[in-house]
Order: C-alpha cells, then sequence, then structure tokens
C-alpha cells in the first residue's frame, strides 16, 4: 500500500533549542512545520527577530506568545522569516503551529485584544514565507480551552455569585456548595467559546487587512486535542466548528481542521463518520502523525514503534488524506508533518529519524521488487 | 566554570530549590547511610549527578489543560537510577504564565503562591528500592516506560505528587496512579479526571463552575465505576468497636493482602494529620507515625538512616505555629505493596513520598474521622508537623469507619469487605457513623460460612436486582490448588465439577492476579472467583463462585474449617447464590 499523493514533513519541535541552526541534514529537502509560536522553539523567533532585549524578556519574565507577537512590528517579522528560511536547507515551510489558548479570552479583556493584534500577525508571517503566489504557510492553533477563568471560593461568598448576574442562572446552580477552600474554573459554554474564537479570527483578518497584508490563500488548520477541557475536542465539537464557521462570511474560507491522526485517534473521532461529512472532510488543510500511547495522552513517540496491528488504523487515515490530497475543491495539500514534542534533546535524533524514514517508507509503500536495486 | 547551555537551562527552569527535592528524592530513595556515617550509594545504576532532558508530562499537559495556559506542558526530566526517573515541575515557568494570563491582582498572586508552594517533583516511574525488596516486599508495578517516551521498557511503580490549588488534587493523583497500574485501563491527568467526574465529558450547552479541589469518595468510586473503561471499584467499609480493631487486624490484612495480590491497587482513605503524628491520634493502635518530620537539629541528610518514615521534608514554618489537628483533613493515599510475611503494606503519598511502610495498625490509625466531609482536600506534608493539637479533645469515637476503594479490572463485581447497596452508591455518604445500608462482603460471608459451616441459617448471596445491575458481583479470576483438593470424586453438580477439572486448562478461566509460582497453594487466604460455565454461545448460565478461603489455625472445637468455599448461582438470574460446599454430611474438603 502506497500513498502516492502525500508527501512528508517535519514539525521543529523536536529540537528544544530551536530550528535553524540544528535542523537536521537528514529532513533537508522535506516540507517544514515551523513550531516557532510555541515553547521552547519561540526563544528562536524572539532572537531571529534581531531584538536580543526581547529574547531576554521572552526568556526571564513571560512566555506569553501573544504578547510577544502582538508587539513586534511588521519589519521585524519579515526580518526574522527571510533568516529562517535561509536556513531551511531548501526545505519548504509548509505550516507554523500556534497554540494561542487566549483565542476564546473575552474580546473586551486584555488577552482578547492583544490575540487578535498576535493572529493578525501571524497572518503576516506566514505571508513571508509565501513566494510569488504560491500558497503561504498553513497555521496551526489549538483550538482554546473552555475555561474561562479561575475564581477563588475563598474571596467571592457564594451569595455574592448567586446575586451576580454575569452568570447565568444554570451555571449558577452548579456553584459547588462549599466555597471555603477551593478554587473554581468558569467553564464557558461550547457555542460561546466558538463564537469568540471565530469573532477573534475574524476581527484578525480585518487588522491584518489594514496592516496591507495579503490574506489570501491564507489558511488557519484549528487542531483538536483530546482532553474535555479543550473546545475542540471530539466528532461532534468539529462538526458544530464547522457549521459555525459558515456563520462568519469573512472567513468562512480561512477555517480549515489539522487532522492530527493520534489526537483524532484519541479522541475517538470515528473515520467513516467524517468521511461521510461534506462540511469537516473540506475543512481539513493539514495533517500531523506521530506514534502515541494507546493508554492516554503522555506524549509523541516514533513511528517505527507502532505495531502492525496499530499501522492499520494510521493506513486507514493516511489512505483518507491521500484521496483528499487530490479531491477537487480540497485546499489540502498533501504534507504529513511527523510531531515529536519535546523530545530528543538537540543531538539525539535517532528516534526522529527513524520516525522520518518510517513516514517516508509507508507512503512510498513497500519497494517494486521488479525494479534493478541501486548498486 | 562556566555550564553547558543545556544544563544552565535545567538550572534556571528548576531553580536550586527544586533541584535539592530532586536530589533528596533520589537519596532517600536509593542510598542509605552505612555504618560510618558514610552514604552508600547502593544501587549500581544511580545517576549521580542527576541526568536532565526535556520531556513530555501527563501531568504537566493536564495541569496546563486545567490552568488555561499554553505552557509549560513539558518536564524536565530527571534520571534517578536506569529505571527510575521524575517528571520536574517548571514551577518559575509555570508562575510566570499565570502571571502573563490572569489579570494581576489577588487572585492571581493567590495561584502563584499556591503553585509556588507545589512540589518540583510531578509524575515518576520508580523502581521499588533495594531494602525494601530485601524486606521481602512486593509491589504493583507496571511497563510504562515506552508510553513516556523511554526508547527501552520496564517495569517501575507510577508515583505523582499533586499540585497544591486551594487544597490539593491528591484524589486525582491516586486515581491517576492506580489507573497506571491496571494494564489496558485508559490513563487521565488530574484535569481530565476533575472535568470528567463534573460531568463534562459529553457537550456542554451552558456554562457552569467545576471545583478545582479534591474529589469525594463517592465521586472517586463514580469516576472509576462510570467513566474508565474495562474497570471495577467499590467503596468499601469495614467498623468495628474500638475494642475489637486489634482482633480484626489479621482479617484486614488478608483482605488488603487479597486485593493486591490480585494486581488491583487499593485507594485509601486518610486523615493526613494521623499519618505524621501518633501524639494527636486518639485510639492509636501503633503509637509510630507514617511520617516522622525532620526536627530543627537535623542535619540535612539526616533521612538517609534507613528509617523510611524519615522523610527529607521541612514542615511548613506557619503549620508549625498552628499545631492544630484538622479534623477535615481528608486525604488519599494508595497502596501499592505488600509484604507476604509480615502484616505491612507500601503506601504512595501524593502529598509526600512513595513506597512509605505501613503496618496494617498504622494504616488502621489513619483513617478518617468521623466527622470529615470526606473530602480529599489535600493536606500534604508541608502542613503538618508534629505537636499538642488544639484538636486533642477529639476522641476514639470521632474516628470514622475504615474505607477504601480497589481498583479492579473489569468483570470483577463482588468485593471481600462490605459495600453500601447500589440505591445508596448514587447518593454521597450521609456521614452517619456506622449506620450506613451495607451489603455484606464475599470474605465476610466466607467467614461466616468458616466460622459455622452447618448452620441451619443458610449463607446465601443476594442476587442482582437486574441483569444490568453490576454494581457488585462476582468475578471470573481464577484459583490454585482447589483441583487437587476434589479430584473427581466431588458430589457435585456436574457443570460445577466440570469446571473444576478445567480448571486452569480452559481458554474461558481468566486470572487477575499473578500465578502462584508455587504448587502448593499459599496458606494464606487468596481471592479466587470465577463466574460462568460458558454455554454453546459463550454465555454464562450459571455462575459458580469458587474461593480458597483458608484461615490459618481456625477450627471449631476439634474441627479444622474447610478450607474452600463454592456458592453457586443457579440459572435463574433471580435466585440466590447458594453455599454448595462445604455442606454438611462431607468431611472431605477439610483441613
Amino acid at each position: 500500500m502506497s500513498f502516492p499523493n502525500l508527501k512528508p514533513a517535519l514539525i521543529t519541535s523536536c529540537l528544544t533549542s530551536g530550528v535553524a541552526h540544528e535542523f537536521p541534514t537528514f529532513a533537508a529537502g522535506i516540507g517544514v512545520d515551523l513550531y516557532l509560536i510555541m515553547e521552547p522553539d519561540a526563544r528562536r523567533l524572539a532572537r531571529e527577530v534581531g531584538r536580543p532585549r526581547i529574547s531576554v524578556w521572552y526568556d526571564r519574565r513571560t512566555v506569553s506568545a501573544i504578547r510577544f507577537l502582538s508587539r513586534l512590528t511588521p519589519d521585524e517579522l519579515k526580518d526574522a522569516a527571510h533568516r529562517l528560511r535561509g536556513r531551511l536547507h531548501g526545505s519548504t515551510p509548509v505550516a507554523i503551529a500556534s497554540f494561542l489558548p487566549e483565542i476564546v479570552a473575552a474580546p473586551e479583556s486584555d488577552s482578547g485584544c492583544q490575540v487578535r493584534r498576535a493572529l493578525a500577525a501571524l497572518i503576516g508571517f506566514a505571508n513571508e514565507f509565501r513566494v510569488q503566489d504560491s500558497q503561504p504557510p498553513v497555521i496551526e492553533i489549538v483550538c482554546g480551552s473552555r475555561v474561562e477563568r479561575i475564581l477563588d471560593g475563598r474571596s467571592i461568598p457564594r451569595k455574592q455569585l448567586l446575586r451576580s448576574r454575569v452568570f447565568s442562572r444554570r451555571a449558577q446552580t452548579t456553584l459547588p456548595r462549599d466555597t471555603k477552600s477551593t478554587y473554581w474554573a468558569h467553564i464557558m459554554a461550547d457555542d460561546e467559546g466558538r463564537r469568540r474564537a471565530l469573532s477573534a479570527l475574524s476581527e484578525a483578518f480585518e487588522i491584518a487587512g489594514r496592516q496591507k497584508h495579503r490574506t489570501d490563500g491564507i489558511c488557519f488548520a484549528f487542531e483538536l486535542e483530546p482532553g474535555p477541557l479543550f473546545l475542540l475536542r471530539d466528532f461532534e465539537t468539529l462538526k458544530q466548528f464547522a457549521a459555525d464557521s459558515n456563520e462568519f462570511d469573512q472567513i468562512r474560507d480561512h477555517v480549515g481542521f489539522n487532522l492530527d491522526i493520534s489526537h483524532w485517534y484519541m479522541a475517538k473521532v470515528p473515520i467513516a463518520a467524517v468521511k461521510n461529512s461534506p462540511e469537516i472532510m473540506k475543512r481539513i488543510v493539514h495533517a500531523h502523525i506521530s506514534g502515541h500511547s494507546r493508554r492516554g495522552h503522555f506524549g509523541d513517540f516514533s513511528l517505527a514503534r507502532v505495531t502492525e496491528q496499530e499501522r492499520k488504523k494510521y493506513f486507514d487515515w493516511l489512505e483518507l488524506l491521500d484521496h483528499l490530497a487530490v479531491a477537487s475543491g480540497s485546499r489540502y495539500r498533501g504534507y504529513v508533518s511527523v510531531e515529536f514534542e519535546a523530545a530528543p534533546e538537540a543531538n539525539d535524533f535517532d528516534d526522529l529519524r527513524q520516525s522520518t524514514e518510517t513516514l517516508r517508507r509507508w507512503l512510498n509503500g513497500p519497494p517494486d521488487p521488479t525494479l534493478p536495486r541501486d548498486q | 566554570m562556566a555550564l553547558p547551555p543545556a544544563e544552565r537551562r535545567v538550572q534556571r527552569e528548576l531553580g536550586t530549590n527544586v533541584e535539592r527535592q530532586l536530589q533528596d528524592f533520589q537519596r532517600w530513595l536509593y542510598c542509605s547511610r552505612g555504618a560510618g556515617g558514610r552514604v552508600d550509594f547502593h544501587k549500581r545504576d544511580l545517576l549521580d549527578p542527576l541526568r536532565y532532558s526535556f520531556r513530555p508530562s501527563i501531568i504537566l499537559r493536564s495541569e496546563a489543560e486545567l490552568l488555561a495556559v499554553s505552557s509549560p506542558r513539558f518536564a524536565i526530566r530527571a534520571y534517578l537510577t536506569k529505571h527510575s526517573f521524575v517528571n520536574a515541575r517548571r514551577l518559575k515557568s509555570l508562575k510566570r504564565a499565570i502571571r502573563t494570563s490572569y489579570f494581576a491582582g489577588k487572585l492571581c498572586a493567590q495561584i502563584v503562591r499556591d503553585i509556588g508552594r507545589s512540589s518540583g517533583i510531578a509524575d515518576c516511574l520508580l523502581e521499588l528500592p533495594d531494602d525494601l525488596r530485601d524486606e521481602g516486599y512486593h509491589v504493583l508495578s507496571v511497563d510504562l516506560a515506552r508510553e513516556y517516551g523511554e526508547p527501552d521498557g520496564f517495569s517501575a511503580v507510577p508515583f505523582v505528587k499533586h499540585i497544591r490549588l486551594g487544597g490539593g488534587l491528591c484524589a486525582q493523583a491516586a486515581c491517576f496512579m492506580a489507573s497506571c497500574l491496571l494494564p489496558e485501563t485508559p490513563v487521565f491527568g488530574p484535569a481530565e479526571i476533575t472535568a470528567k467526574v463534573s460531568g463534562l465529558d459529553g457537550p456542554a450547552d451552558d456554562e457552569r463552575f467545576v471545583e478545582i479541589g479534591g474529589m469525594t469518595a463517592q465521586a472517586i468510586r463514580r469516576f472509576f465505576s462510570d467513566k474508565v473503561p474495562g474497570v471495577s471499584a467499590s467503596l468499601q467499609y469495614f467498623s468495628a468497636e474500638p475494642a475489637e480493631w486489634q482482633e480484626n487486624l489479621s482479617l484486614l490484612t488478608s483482605v488488603f493482602r487479597g486485593y493486591l495480590q490480585s494486581g488491583s491497587p487499593i485507594v485509601y482513605l486518610a486523615s493526613a494529620s494521623r499519618m505524621y503524628s501518633a501524639a494527636w491520634r486518639p485510639g492509636c493502635l501503633d503509637t509510630n507515625a507514617i511520617i516522622k518530620t525532620r526536627a530543627k537539629g537535623d542535619s540535612p541528610e539526616s533521612f538517609v538512616n534507613g528509617d523510611r518514615s524519615n522523610l527529607p521534608l521541612s514542615p511548613d514554618p506557619s503549620s508549625l505555629r498552628k499545631r492544630r489537628v484538622d479534623p477535615s483533613d481528608a486525604h488519599a493515599v494508595l497502596l501499592v505493596g505488600w509484604n507476604p510475611t509480615q502484616p505491612r503494606f507500601l503506601l504512595n503519598d501524593p502529598g509526600s513520598y512513595p513506597f512509605l511502610p505501613a503496618s496494617v495498625c498504622q494504616i488502621v490509625d489513619i483513617r478518617q474521622y468521623k466527622c470529615d466531609p470526606v473530602r480529599p482536600a489535600g493536606a500534604s506534608l508541608e502542613d503538618r508537623s508534629d505537636g499538642n493539637p488544639a484538636g486533642s479533645d477529639l476522641s476514639e469515637a470521632d474516628l470514622g469507619p475504615l474505607m477504601f476503594i480497589p481498583i479492579v479490572e473489569f468483570g470483577v463485581r463482588a468485593f471481600l469487605l462490605d459495600v453500601e447497596t447500589a440505591s445508596d452508591q448514587t447518593t454521597e455518604p450521609k456521614h452517619s457513623g456506622n449506620e450506613r445500608p451495607f451489603a455484606m462482603g464475599l470474605f465476610v460471608r466466607a467467614r461466616m460460612a468458616q466460622l459455622d459451616p452447618f448452620s441451619d441459617a443458610p449463607i446465601f448471596f443476594d442476587s442482582p436486582s437486574s441483569p444490568d445491575d453490576s454494581s457488585w458481583w462476582l468475578a471470573e479470576t481464577t484459583m490454585t490448588g482447589i483441583r487437587g483438593q476434589f479430584g473427581s470424586s466431588c458430589p457435585f453438580p456436574p457443570d460445577v465439577q466440570s469446571a473444576i477439572e478445567d480448571w486452569g486448562t480452559a481458554d474461558w478461566t481468566r486470572q487477575i492476579g499473578p500465578a502462584s509460582s508455587s504448587a502448593t497453594p499459599e496458606p494464606l487466604w487468596r481471592w479466587h472467583q470465577f463466574v460462568g460455565c460458558p454455554d454453546a454461545c459463550g454465555r454464562s448460565t450459571r455462575s459458580i463462585w469458587i474461593w480458597n478461603a483458608q484461615l490459618n489455625g481456625f477450627h471449631i472445637g476439634r474441627v479444622p474449617l474447610s478450607s474452600v468455599l463454592i456458592a453457586v448461582l443457579g440459572e435463574d438470574s433471580n435466585s440466590n447464590w447458594s453455599t454448595i460446599w462445604p455442606a454438611e454430611g462431607h468431611t472431605k474438603g477439610f483441613l
């Protein structure tokens, strides 16, 4: 079995100390999924913008990606992109990964304002990798948390909250009785979270337009995370998100999904249902792949360790992607990025090399025995 | 000399305090003070200095999820030995993330302060220290190394210290450790556990509040029974009059061993303050505390002295000043190890340290107070100290029943000690002392049968109210040593006889615990049950429970007690369990 329409890529999160200098030679020439807006490689970006003080500030004072991004000037982004591109050994940047939980922050809050500017900066940054009229890299983004805020049950009396009109009556019925010694998480409704995320994105496109950034071809790939506190966490929420995206005319064509095979599997997303859902299928714009535990979200591991039995599960999803890569109207360009979050240290690429080679083998299929072998 | 960049970063991320915690942890676990006062690194593969690496951590990822921050989701992994590591919390990064994600103010400062009081030790995989192994302890262990991204697999004991938020998440930590220990069982981080018990695992049509804190005992049971596939759990009680605890210690030892030998970890509901002070405790069976806090004059390495109750943790000075017992300091620990020859066990305490040796007396001593809200609010060692408590007016009568939750594989539907009846398990306990409606546990029934096998009163077993009522039923597991006791002449119904003859060879028998390596049955209580002789379609039509319920040295007069108890459930699902062995007139099968 082979998947001729798929191409391997590599997420640079394998390199805890950054992307550029250590980008491994074995990965040269394949697609690159830049992990620059997320820890720890964001430090590299901070250095690349050429303002050492920002790098120090990023390291020592904060890890807030949105504050960092929202403060960068277009010239600084352009310069950073130029420097990075020169160090990728001819590889094509196919995606930029980001994780901005603040995308669901209340629009009137500081975080809500900052995240809009940060998203606009990401649009500008992606444009810097566009060669003439080619497609810019997809912008991956984890679709926010349902935790609206943390409240302190010790300082806010229950009675006061019950009188408050900030929270719905139904939410008030879920207030814990004992409010003396615990924090509470205020969990937002799913539809409110989706509305906020899509509104933030919509306004980011407006800001990007005002900043004269090109927006054609820009696509945000929202990523499902397995876990009950994430906004995009299962098949139902994927469907709802796709449906709600249609209500935002300005960004309707800029919203997509990142099919992270491990995450979708852990979240028990049924492949048959995905195939039968044109709304989801047409929005798949990028894909991730990694080995993962069957028991929980422990972390990524090498594809070389995937058992024969589990391989079928991966192949089913790869088959779906292979069809999608050549389907008419699809925005998926066929890249499947090997993910290896926080995994090997900078000098330890064995697992990463094996993982990439395994994906290559999977995509190319077994060698044809009738062809002459290279000497 | 300047440190290499990776080590500089580790030092910056961890800080000297957490580095010190890790070193102390390593020494407490795997080093001991030799006769000459020298610290012996008695593990050959001990890594000194510690080796560090950035790695994913399910616990840090989960905590970031709970606090709605994007980082830190990766831990700094410190390798203690070749087959033991700790995922260290990056507390500085987490505090920075909180400061930048939350409005500056009192709440932000408070969360940052609480996080600052948390331990740097998050999730770990630890091998049993050699001295404990030499003392004969066995532990439940699991091969999760590959799941954690290690290149080679190895078997170890999972341990996690909970983060401190308000109280703490000790119950979630205990649930996490228990899930890890059960093979093939999904593992959830503390955020997922909190969300699942709060009903957040489905669609959320409206906003709501979720408590970030401990879980009630019933919430722990419901989490395993309802939210974790492939697992059963039951809140078990044991109560006795103050004078009767002593004589029930052997029974409790057997019950704990029965579960642990069957591969089932036990979440034990404890009182945190009673764990570290004997002086405070009314009605102590053992005057030694499970945990001793370090005295002021002790040298920093005084813990490396072979006394595992001496932990390298300094009590919180503010708590020292308080010097009081908090009757609502409910806590959850996990029983993970046992000693087959002594009534001693190993506890993993998510508030302090793993592998804490405790006698069955000490385990009984640390049961919760009756007035507890049964809310493991996560008090940890740093809050407690020895001293004269203001709450010393609490008496033995204020102590509640012993409560614990064995986590067993799916299929185990009956438990050894008493359980609340199904109808009452849906509600929170009403803290009415010993007046809860109980269903008698198998162990208690078996003991009754043994003590009076020829009683006119039938020792029957309740039937389920409906086929779906699986809140407590019998398990499918296997047994050893029974077959030889009966041979082919036992006067049982044909299917029972056939089941006994097929024992251990048929595919449908399933074993929960490790097989006995010895051909002779162990002269101890073992928990051996199975359900169902499958019909042609593979369905069980008749359930049989055979239990090698052997009690050493028990006789009725000169008649020794039966070593085997056999109960059968009729084909009709409404029928009751009935004891068919021992039966009046039969002498075979007696010791």
